[in-house]
């Protein structure tokens, strides 16, 4: 019985590197995020507090889809500065904070290599809202406004599979989002978050 | 696929939570909490004012103790002199009241729980406590209000206003410079210094010369 569990399990070890079909790839990754255009020159600093979570079923070796959620903290404090305002002179520290919580419907075409790499890339697209959580803080004095926006999110990446029969492994990817929403002076929402973590495969 | 997915959940949680937002109002020190918001310098020549002068006591507005509160305490006494110094320093002369001083130097206490107000363009109405326009000599008289926008409201501010006791058209008194103050710690009299200071200093044009 130990026997055969061993070989049913060695085969379905080897199997894997050629077959996904019916499986389910759930990637937990940390999330390093950059904005960009006038949300970039809202918020110029890169921010590692983020995350992404992301489940793809594969409905073939080569396409998938599924759900990722996502969590950036978009932060930078500046010197105190004079803002002019017509007639009104205002002197404060100011600070951006922005979070975006991008939740995406995902396609994911994953087959751009061999199949007996441990490095297997892929290319997807997401769609879907993010939930974007803006603060412009005048020293204390805090504007604050909420929004949902539609995002899409094109991505690539790959995963790195601990060894080539493994179901398990390391994933890297560059994920840029743009969300078209105004808040003040920033006139849409782009970020790019690479975003390193953790895969693995569940059969259904 | 069941412990899958409830994983992905779990493990999506705690990095959520170690994700946490950097709290901006956490990252602000006292000093950097500080805003000044001042106007007047709309084509206003100061230099036409030479004498203000001003009441001993400050004016406390708050909703939690009703209007008419007048405070002559040590925190009141620090900011009405550091004021005044600060308009001698720019070459006005303090003279008393009976004097017709060209200015009237009004400082007030706002003291508020309330949040989420936006715009505040209504607290020199008498109703909430401003010196009544009969006090510089103007019964009768209404408040010409001017324009402030707040962002968000705090629990405290103060507001100094210069008034024109020199050029009183029709029957309204004109605020000629307005000067706010808002952030935490504004109402400990050893920072009472440097929060006068700092609305003087972006105020140059406030000035006898």
């Amino acid at each position: 019985m130990k026997r055969m569990t061993i070989i049913s399990f060695l085969l379905i070890c080897g199997l894997f590197a050629t077959a996904q079909q019916g499986m389910t790839k759930i990637t937990v990754s940390h999330a390093t995020g950059l904005g960009m255009g006038s949300f970039g020159d809202f918020i110029g600093k890169a921010s590692p507090r983020g995350f992404s979570a992301d489940l793809q079923y594969f409905i073939n070796d080569k396409v998938s889809a599924g759900l990722n959620i996502g969590y950036t903290d978009f932060y930078e404090k500046f010197g105190r500065q004079l803002y002019n305002f017509g007639g009104e002179d205002v002197s404060a520290v100011k600070t951006h904070s922005v979070q975006t919580i991008p939740i995406l419907a995902k396609v994911g075409y994953n087959k751009l290599r061999g199949d007996n790499s441990i490095f297997q890339p892929y290319a997807a697209l997401g769609i879907g809202m993010n939930v974007i959580m803006y603060e412009e803080w005048w020293g204390s004095l805090v504007d604050q406004q909420n929004k949902w926006a539609f995002v899409a999110a094109p991505e690539i990446g790959t995963r790195i599979a601990f060894n080539k029969y493994s179901a398990k492994g390391i994933d890297i990817a560059l994920r840029y989002h743009y969300s078209p929403v105004k808040i003040n002076d920033v006139r849409n929402v782009q970020t790019i978050s690479l975003n390193v973590g953790f895969f693995w495969f569940g059969r259904n | 696929m069941k412990v899958s997915v409830i994983t992905f959940f779990v493990a999506s949680i705690l990095l959520g939570l170690g994700a946490c937002r950097k709290d901006p109002a956490r990252n602000l020190t006292v000093s950097e909490s500080w805003v000044f918001i001042t106007s007047g310098a709309n084509g206003i020549n100061f230099s036409n004012y030479k004498t203000f002068t001003i009441p001993d006591s400050v004016v406390l507005i708050s909703n939690q103790r009703g209007s008419n509160n007048y405070e002559t305490n040590q925190l009141a006494q620090a900011i009405i002199k550091e004021v005044g110094d600060n308009m001698v320093a720019r070459g006005f002369t303090k003279v008393a009241k009976s004097s017709n001083p060209d200015l009237g130097i009004s400082i007030s206490r706002i003291s508020n729980t309330y949040t989420n107000v936006a715009a505040f363009n209504g607290w020199w109405d008498p109703t909430w406590g401003y010196w009544d326009p009969g006090f510089w000599g103007y019964p009768g008289f209404g408040w010409a209000p001017t324009q402030f926008v707040f962002y968000n409201t705090t629990e405290s501010a103060w507001a100094i206003d210069l008034i024109d006791l020199k050029n009183t058209s029709g029957n309204s008194l004109r605020i000629i410079w307005s000067g706010n103050i808002r952030g935490e710690g504004i109402f400990d009299s050893r920072n009472i210094n440097q929060l006068v200071g700092a609305l003087f200093t972006q105020s140059p044009y406030l000035s006898t010369n």
